[in-house]
């Protein structure tokens, strides 16, 4: 057996930092780059290894694989393919694997759901068809995830819904069969979901011979850190592999499972712990003040009683948080721009400040980032799965799309044609661009009207120089109607548009980077359709390829960015993000602010009527029904991880923002703010 | 002093963007612009070469990792790719060579002040005697020995190996020991050797170490010189963006397009999807 090591501790308290060490160390014992693994749930935490393995004072050698399960999973199937297809029930086994991302996966499932939301089978819950693919594909996850069949899936669901109400196990049931239909799919065509290359993976790939031999030869040593975000497959693999390996060092995050709604196990994951040859325990945070880790044992006193007490907490932590209130939503977040252009001010980099709330909605980021703007302070934002179609510069190529293919009959509004005018020629404003909309844009008719037709007071008023960019977008629109229409897929017909005029010199998009980043995710998304559809071309012309791509997009089912890039997490911006999708970067600041915290959406789950994360972990009793009193206590755990994981990657001071009317306007009261108000309260009596 | 972002490393294809054009390596590394303009015409025809070829390597790979030949050879119905495999078997060099094999070995190394990285296609160790790098090219044709030689990917290579390979294969390594194997399936009775040297290292050395500092050295705020081949911009996705033509130019024309097309072999670290969050 390997010496195996596992390291406990909050956040902060050095995990990362060491284990990178000790890769270090490991090299320079002797051991070759490629025989290490560092296997993290999540890519987003593994950025301080590759940071660490890509700086030039780091040993040369062979390069270390840092990856996630589903990553090594996927690099494992891509390769040994031929070996488990046809074991694992893929009707065309000669194939190659397709890997569907999130999005490519909802293809497929989008017509699927709405073959059956067309039945009536959805109808007694108010949910999109958005929502019932990814909570589809989110069961499909957990269950590969959670290494249960897919059949206990509905099974455990409708026994967890007890008897509340009879409408719910059909709902269950349908959603589970729409799982099954698509799983069928992806057998027969070589298709791999994140589910499904989870389940290959551990059921097929890890049993074949030739690939242990290999996965055996070449990792002796593994890091796994962040185990408390793992899935149970993962701890599966690290029993499975710790026998053949050299040493394993196995860190977690105490306080840490955030991930748990997707499916992460801390609890199991703290088992791989009585594998371990040495355990330890670390508790002094490096980077925290003594004032922080007394606000972490505050609220902790508060929230879970019976792991702290208020006396350990010595009240120090006042001087680390600032509380206001504010009477109507927006001049809460007038308090929150003015305390951040202070501290911007004292010399504070707008980098080290992080605004969270349970969600960001668009109106909330507008306004931050708007009044932030006002002060000369750059942000970022990051919202998980916003709609491509929201962004202004998707929506004015899709108006172009529409209009290159009048005999669809879809007609966008005059407005959308006025913005994408205004949008794609250099120097037309939005009022003369309405005007031009007006009068060469008929809804109906085929063709967009010349500019050299219409009367010349009006060509004087839009102007001539504009006149003449319209021209060349409109001779390259008829140009694609008489040669290529219907000719080329839908990522051929953007790219084209973009590189041909929109970002030539003269055009809106030229010099633009957010408008070619916004294009380019449009164009890998179309791209990403029409190969995971069609990978071997439309049989008869693109053109209802084409109009599917449109329609879908425009109904919301597709083309939505997942990932901010780390460049944009690079710059040195004010950070404004979900709770949990900060928490997720491992990212340590000086200072956040909480938006809203008498909103009671601090300690509601996502609302997930088809999926249930807790039901659908290993661990729990199959049978079992979920109670109110369950859901109380697990909302209660999860407000308490979510606060400590926030006040542990937070340096010098927190800033909680209340709006006593909430952005829809209704009094607040919520769990956040009455354990704020008791740990005022207490507060105010230590000092008398 | 440009700032590159975290986790950046040098490796063939950004080092040959910088000699090829500074101003595109500006774009698209400095300041990661995304441009998504048509690079060659046919866009199809350009996507099949891209997908066949990495079709072909990934069917090498399986095989030097002892995957059975019968069941690969079995799911092949593109022509094309049947002749490349029966090339590739065919290719006695490479198949009566002694010594371990490492597909898709990843190097990467400290060098003057920047971390440089490769993936060789396949490297075979005869242990205390030769080295030999292997990389398989898909091109329509072979080009010729003296361009080969000048592109990054030869001289990093072999550079990388005769550098990191003492450490990681033991003192016996020096460069003379080293060679470099072009493969190409349209002409595999042709294949472009390169042998190595101490001289051939200390020139290439230099040639390094002049480009990673040229970059490092590069102006964070100024506009970086455009490439005066102006051909180069007819397969370039940002000649919008520089103002240096509309159309793309004809795939098929240009030697080498896969490389000028990026790192296409290399997975980064953040190509690997997963569950999203």
């Amino acid at each position: 057996m390997p010496l195996t090591r596992f390291i406990e501790g909050p956040a902060g308290v050095g995990k990362t930092t060491y284990a990178i060490q000790h890769v270090r160390d490991l090299l320079d014992a002797g051991a070759r780059g490629d025989e290490v693994l560092v296997l993290v749930p999540q890519r987003a935490l593994g950025w301080p290894y590759v940071r660490a393995f890509t700086d030039p004072t780091w040993p040369s050698g062979t390069s270390i694989d840092v990856v996630t399960l589903g990553g090594l999973a996927r690099r494992g199937l891509e390769t040994f393919w031929p070996l488990v297809a046809e074991r694992a029930g893929f009707a065309q086994p000669g194939l190659d694997p397709l890997f569907l991302t999130i999005e490519t996966a909802q293809y497929f499932m989008a017509r699927l759901v709405l073959d059956a939301q067309r039945t009536g089978v959805f109808d007694s819950i108010s949910i999109s068809p958005f929502d019932i693919m990814r909570q589809t594909l989110d069961n499909l996850s957990k269950a590969a995830v959670s290494q249960i069949p897919l059949d206990e899936v509905a099974d455990r669901l409708i026994a967890a819904w007890g008897d509340r109400h009879s409408s719910r196990p059909p709902v269950y049931r349908a959603c589970l069969e729409v799982a099954r239909q698509f799983r069928e799919h992806c057998l027969q065509y070589s298709l791999l979901d994140f589910s499904l290359q989870i389940e290959v993976f551990s059921k097929y790939l890890l049993h074949e011979p030739l690939y242990v031999r290999y996965l055996r030869s070449r990792y002796r040593h593994l890091v796994a850190d962040n185990l408390d975000e793992e899935f149970s497959a993962a701890g599966d693999f690290i029993r499975w592999l710790l026998p053949g390996l050299e040493s394993a060092l196995l860190l977690y995050d105490t306080g840490g499972g955030l991930r748990l709604f997707l499916g992460a196990a801390p609890s199991e994951m703290y088992t791989l712990a009585q594998l371990a040859d040495e355990r330890e325990q670390w508790r002094d945070p490096v980077a925290a003040s003594p004032e922080m880790v007394s606000f972490a044992a505050a609220l902790s006193s508060v929230i879970a009683p019976q792991t702290v007490s208020l006396a350990q907490a010595d009240g120090a932590f006042d001087r680390v948080l600032t509380v206001h209130s504010a009477r109507f939503f927006p001049q809460m977040v007038d308090w929150v721009v003015g305390e951040i252009a202070q501290l911007v001010q004292a010399g504070v980099p707008p980098r080290e400040i992080v605004v969270v709330a349970p969600f960001m909605s668009d109106s909330l980021r507008f306004a931050l980032t708007a009044r932030l703007h006002e002060h000369g302070i750059a942000a970022v934002s990051h919202r998980p799965s916003r709609g491509l179609r929201e962004e202004p510069q998707a929506r004015v190529m899709l108006t172009w799309l529409a209009l290159a293919h009048p005999h669809w009959g879809i007609a966008p509004p005059v407005q959308d044609v006025a913005d994408a005018l205004s949008r794609s020629i250099a120097g037309l404003d939005p009022v003369r661009a309405w005007l031009l909309a007006q009068i060469v844009y008929r809804p109906g008719q085929l063709d967009l009207g010349s500019f050299d037709r219409i009367q010349s007071s009006m060509q004087q008023r839009i102007t001539y120089v504009a006149g003449e960019r319209y021209e060349r977008l409109r001779a390259w629109l008829n140009a694609y109607r008489q040669t290529d229409s219907g000719d080329i897929p839908p990522d051929h017909f953007f790219s084209r548009l973009f590189g041909e005029v929109l970002s030539q010199p003269e055009f809106g998009f030229h010099g633009d980077a957010e408008a070619g980043r916004i294009v380019a995710e449009l164009v890998e998304s179309a791209r990403k359709f029409r190969q995971t559809l069609y990978p071997e071309g439309a049989v008869d012309g693109w053109d209802d390829v084409l109009r599917d791509y449109f329609t879908l997009v425009q109904q919301g089912l597709l083309a939505a960015l997942y990932l901010t890039s780390w460049r944009d997490e690079q710059q040195d911006a004010v950070f404004l993000a979900p709770a949990y999708t900060f928490l997720m970067r491992n990212r340590w600041v000086d200072y956040q602010f909480w938006l809203d915290v008498g909103s009671s959406t601090w300690w509601e789950r996502l609302e997930q009527p088809l999926t249930h994360p807790y039901v659908l972990a290993r661990d729990y009793p199959p049978g079992q029904v979920w109670t109110d009193q369950m859901e109380v206590a697990a909302r209660g755990e999860a407000l308490h991880r979510l606060l400590l994981s926030l006040v542990r990657r937070c340096r010098r001071h927190i800033y909680a923002a209340i709006a006593e009317l909430g952005e829809q306007g209704y009094e607040q009261r919520g769990p956040l703010l009455r354990i704020l108000q008791q740990l005022r309260q207490a507060s105010l009596e230590g000092r008398s | 002093m440009v700032m590159l972002p975290d986790g950046f490393t040098f490796n063939q294809a950004n080092l040959q963007d910088f000699v090829d054009c500074p101003r595109r390596f500006q774009l698209r590394y400095v300041q990661g612009q995304q441009w998504p303009a048509v690079m060659a015409e046919p866009l199809s025809e350009h996507e099949a070469f891209v997908r066949r070829g990495a079709q072909f390597h990934c069917l090498v790979e399986r095989h030097q990792l002892g995957l059975p030949v019968a069941e690969m050879a079995s799911g092949l119905s593109d022509s094309v790719l049947c002749t490349w495999w029966d090339a590739y078997l065919g290719f006695e060099m490479l198949h009566t060579l002694p010594g371990e094999r490492f597909p898709e070995l990843r190097l990467s190394a400290e060098l003057f002040g920047g971390r440089v990285m490769a993936a060789l296609d396949l490297v075979v160790v005869e242990p205390g005697s030769r080295v030999t790098i292997f990389d398989w090219k898909t091109y329509g044709r072979v080009p010729r020995r003296e361009w080969l030689a000048f592109r990054l990917q030869t001289v990093l290579y072999l550079y990388l190996v005769a550098v990191v390979g003492p450490g990681m294969l033991g003192d016996w390594l020096k460069p003379d020991m080293l060679s470099m194997v072009y493969w190409f399936p349209v002409e595999p009775g042709l294949p472009v050797v390169f042998r190595y040297s101490q001289q051939q290292q200390q020139e290439d050395g230099v040639r390094l170490a002049g480009l990673v500092q040229a970059v490092l050295g590069g102006s964070g705020k100024d506009v970086w010189p455009l490439t005066s081949e102006t051909r180069l911009c007819e397969y370039c996705q940002f000649r919008s963006r520089c103002g240096r033509g509309v159309a793309a130019g004809v795939f098929g024309e240009f030697g080498g397009l896969d490389e000028v097309v990026g790192a296409a072999g290399v997975l980064s670290f953040e190509e690997v999807d997963e569950v999203g969050f």
